[in-house]
């Protein structure tokens, strides 16, 4: 935890640091960094709507992870999830206000569910690596999106590469209370909704036999099936449940707040939670802290495009990469390890 | 030349809460076999891995030839000239067993290694043991004793001045020890130095010179073998007068139920045999005869018929397939138990009743320390052999395949586990025991069939046990 902690501020500061040699003042990028993740209700709003989708994200890699399964597609598997939702714009049906949110909330779950059970399936029976799987059913889900989205249910009112906005029974909107806490922000009641799963989900791991099922194939795959547990089934079932998780994306970037798949509209949200995960240690509640920071990261970066002379949004991407490069690398090196000694 | 090669020094380890190494001091002296014996936990191979550089120590010196050595790693260690074979074998499983015993080599990194002559040179050394090893095949598919083996000749080839054999001895059967001794004899003749620890207190006695007891991580005394015995030795390691059980041991002679196989490969297969209730079956065999094809045919009988009877199964290789090391020991002890209702309410498991049973089974077979969360990796070997065993036995089991039980445990806890088994049989258990100590077969067994050649091709009842006859069988499949 200690390492952890420290490990962040080190990456924080270096990459902050670097800085300097753009000519920056860094205490100066520094506070514009915080004012802007933190400054102002609206801001803070931002920093939660980011961090939404990644801690789905970070809990979606967290279940693969202890499975002992690398799953680099959180990405593909939100990507069907949005879709999922979204396309009900496109099916012109009168709908009541509860079916229109039950269907609207299990049906990216199921898709990003399938999609996670697609590469479990290709692991467990078929033996594939699950690191090239997961890669390339992003890729699949990638062009099927803007298919789907640029063919079959195009917005018809504008020239953006978006589908047709669902009908406003599909939209936490109006009954939304954190989006009143935040007006104006992005930010929706899919934060709570991710909480509980994030608590969910420890509970899950920690007491249920389920997770410590998932813990002994992830450990030692060869003793759990001399006790008679399955590992396919086991390994199966995590994927499909991690599939889910980020298929979840879709309620905070659809029902809670574009009401349409906006092509584009992640910033390799399912990349990063990779970094949730990890700086987490797969810690659902250290999830939620994670989540937090890279969303902070995220909002404060973007910020510094405008406010400063040299950088760039792209500075993000430096700051997180130098953050978790630095927090992860134990974790990561022990990961590799192993990956390592099973498949050499 | 300084005749203490290697001298500890109040060498103190703390791991937690607990001393591994309490102010250990002791001497070993140059051209010696030395043993190290104690109890299971008592810090023996604690002081062996700080000797090697693999751990550090909290306080206390190594003096290596007088004078004070800090080994940092175990390439100062080797470079010292200090050798070790690990009681948990270091071997990189996906490659073969040639491959290992080359990663041992040191040489430079622009060197050549030529594999068909290393592969001659290598066989030349495992012939003159008296070891069969499979070079190619990859040790993943090798027998834990195979494995020993290869554990065994990596370190020899490296022609260490010093070497350390922690519990070589565990797995390997009496006359592949019987070779391996008459070698290490040899090796000290030519002035090499060994440690050798283990448990089986005859051992210490046929080869070694000196021995120093360690009890609860201090070393209690170092003597000359020739001025002891086994009783001392033991009483030593405990610390009180020890009552050897002198129970009146039974093994299935109470009339087995003929009729009543618990557990039977029939007639028309290789392996055909049957155990019935009530009954300790003993399997001898020299290793590799077969004894890995029968526990896999058992298996599948488990994998196949699931619920029917209840099994316990001691795997023979810990480690790999009976246990996940880097899990708690609360979680290794539900391995395969988790659907119990005891433990598993509706999908949730009730940890405080998990707790509170594997707390039981850790004091009833006196596992140390009695530490629930602490990683099963983290307990003394024969500590884990006692939490693997606990596991099986503590369920009354109606069938149990017991391979290798009492590996590498201490005196007293290879009579408590003898007398578990017997209990087991005593209410009514079928056990299968597959060991490479005949006086454990001798002992427990009703009927001991021989293994050879992967048929069995000797049975005897109790009345007619005779070592020669068993020994001849082991050797050539000879009957008479
Ligand atoms: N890595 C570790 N972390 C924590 N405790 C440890 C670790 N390694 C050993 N111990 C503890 O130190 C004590 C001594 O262990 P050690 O392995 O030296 O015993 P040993 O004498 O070799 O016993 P055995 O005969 O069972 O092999 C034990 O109580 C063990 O639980
Ligand atoms: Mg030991």
């Amino acid at each position: 935890m200690r390492k952890t902690f420290f490990g962040f501020l080190f990456g924080l500061f270096f990459a902050i640091g670097l800085t300097f040699l753009a000519g920056e003042n860094p205490w100066n990028v520094f506070l514009i960094l915080a004012h802007s993740a933190f400054g102002s209700r609206y801001d803070f709003g931002q920093t939660l709507f980011y961090a939404t989708p990644l801690i789905f994200c970070g809990l979606s890699v967290a279940w693969a992870f202890r499975v002992g399964l690398f799953n680099i597609g959180a990405e593909g598997q939100l990507t069907l999830g949005c879709l999922a939702a979204a396309w009900f714009g496109g099916v012109p049906t009168e709908w009541h206000r509860g079916s229109a949110l039950a269907v609207g909330m299990i049906c990216p779950l199921l898709a990003g569910g399938a999609w996670g059970f697609v590469a479990g399936w290709m692991k467990a029976r078929r033996l594939a690596h699950e690191v090239i799987v997961t890669m390339m059913l992003n890729f699949v889900a990638a062009a099927l999106a803007s298919y789907v989205v640029l063919n079959l249910i195009p917005n018809p009112a504008t020239q953006n590469p978006e589908s047709i906005p669902l009908p406003p029974q599909f939209l936490f909107k109006h009954q939304d209370p954190i989006a009143q806490v935040f007006p104006e922000s992005s930010v929706s009641f899919a934060l709570v909704l991710a909480i509980l799963l994030a608590i969910g989900s420890w509970f899950v791991f920690h007491k249920s036999q389920l997770g410590y099922r998932i813990k002994m194939v992830g450990m030692n795959a060869t003793a759990a099936a001399r006790a008679g547990i399955s590992v396919e089934k086991t390994q199966m079932i995590a994927m499909t449940i991690a599939g889910a998780l980020a298929g979840a994306v879709a309620w905070a970037e659809v029902l809670g707040s574009s009401g349409q798949f906006r092509l584009g509209f992640s910033p390799d949200y399912g990349f990063l939670g990779i970094a949730v995960a990890l700086m987490a240690q797969n810690n659902p509640l250290g999830i939620l802290l994670s989540g937090l920071l890279l969303g902070a990261l995220h909002k404060g970066a973007g910020d510094l495009d405008m406010e400063t002379a040299h950088i760039t949004r792209d500075f993000s991407k430096v700051l997180q990469a130098f953050i978790v490069l630095s927090v992860a690398s134990p974790g990561l090196w022990s990961l590799l390890r192993r990956k390592f000694k099973r498949h050499a | 030349m300084n005749p203490i090669v290697v001298e500890f020094q109040d060498v103190t380890k703390v791991f937690g809460n607990s001393k591994a190494n309490d102010q250990l001091s002791f001497k070993i002296k140059r051209n010696s076999i030395h043993a190290l014996v104690g109890e299971n936990g008592a810090g023996k191979s604690t002081a062996m891995k700080i000797l090697f550089g693999l751990v550090s120590a909290d306080s206390g010196k190594i003096l290596i030839d007088g004078k004070p050595e800090r080994i940092h790693s175990t390439l100062r260690a080797r470079a010292l000239g200090l050798g070790m074979v690990h009681q948990h074998f270091v071997l990189a499983t996906e490659h073969s067993a040639l491959e290992n015993v080359l990663f041992s080599e040191t040489v430079s990194p622009f060197q050549i290694l030529n594999r068909t002559q290393k592969k001659i040179e290598y066989q030349k050394l495992a012939e003159q043991y008296g070891f069969q090893i499979p070079w190619d095949k990859s040790v993943a598919e090798l027998s834990v004793g195979e494995q020993q083996r290869v554990e065994i000749l990596k370190v020899l080839q490296q022609k260490a001045r010093l070497l350390i054999l922690d519990e070589p001895t565990a797995v390997l059967t009496p006359q592949e020890v019987l070779g391996f001794f008459k070698n290490l004899q040899e090796l000290k003749n030519q002035g090499c130095t060994i440690v050798l620890i283990t448990h089986k207190l005859k051992e210490v006695l046929a080869i070694c010179d000196t021995v120093t007891v360690i009890r609860q991580g201090h070393a209690v005394q170092t003597l000359a073998v020739a001025d002891t015995n086994q009783d001392q030795l033991a009483e030593m390691m405990v610390g009180r007068r020890i009552q050897w059980s002198r129970r009146e041991l039974n093994p299935g002679t109470s009339a087995p139920k003929q009729n009543e196989p618990i557990l039977k490969i029939p007639a028309h297969q290789p392996l055909a045999f049957q155990v019935n209730a009530g009954e300790v079956v003993g399997v001898a065999g020299v290793e590799g005869n077969g004894q890995t094809e029968l526990i896999e045919a058992i298996l599948n009988i488990k994998k196949a018929q699931a619920s029917k009877i209840h099994m316990g199964v001691f795997p023979e290789d810990r480690l790999r397939v009976g246990s996940v090391p880097k899990a708690s020991v609360m979680e290794n002890f539900i391995l395969g138990f988790d659907s119990d209702p005891a433990f598993c309410n509706h999908g949730w498991l009730r940890w405080n009743e998990v707790k509170k049973s594997t707390v039981e089974s850790l004091q009833k077979y006196d596992v140390r320390p009695v530490s629930p969360e602490l990683p099963f990796e983290q307990f003394s070997g024969g500590n884990q052999q006692k939490i693997i065993v606990a596991r099986e036995l503590c369920r009354n089991p109606e069938f149990i395949l017991a391979a290798q039980p009492t590996r590498g445990v201490d005196v007293g806890a290879v009579e408590f586990i003898h007398e578990e088994l017997l209990r087991a049989q005593e209410r009514g258990a079928g056990i299968l025991l597959i060991s490479f100590d005949l006086d454990e077969l001798l002992k427990l067994s009703a009927r001991i069939l021989v293994l050879f050649n992967k048929k069995f091709v000797l049975e005897l009842d109790r009345e007619n046990f005779n070592e020669l006859e068993l020994g001849r069988a082991m050797g050539s499949g000879a009957r008479t």
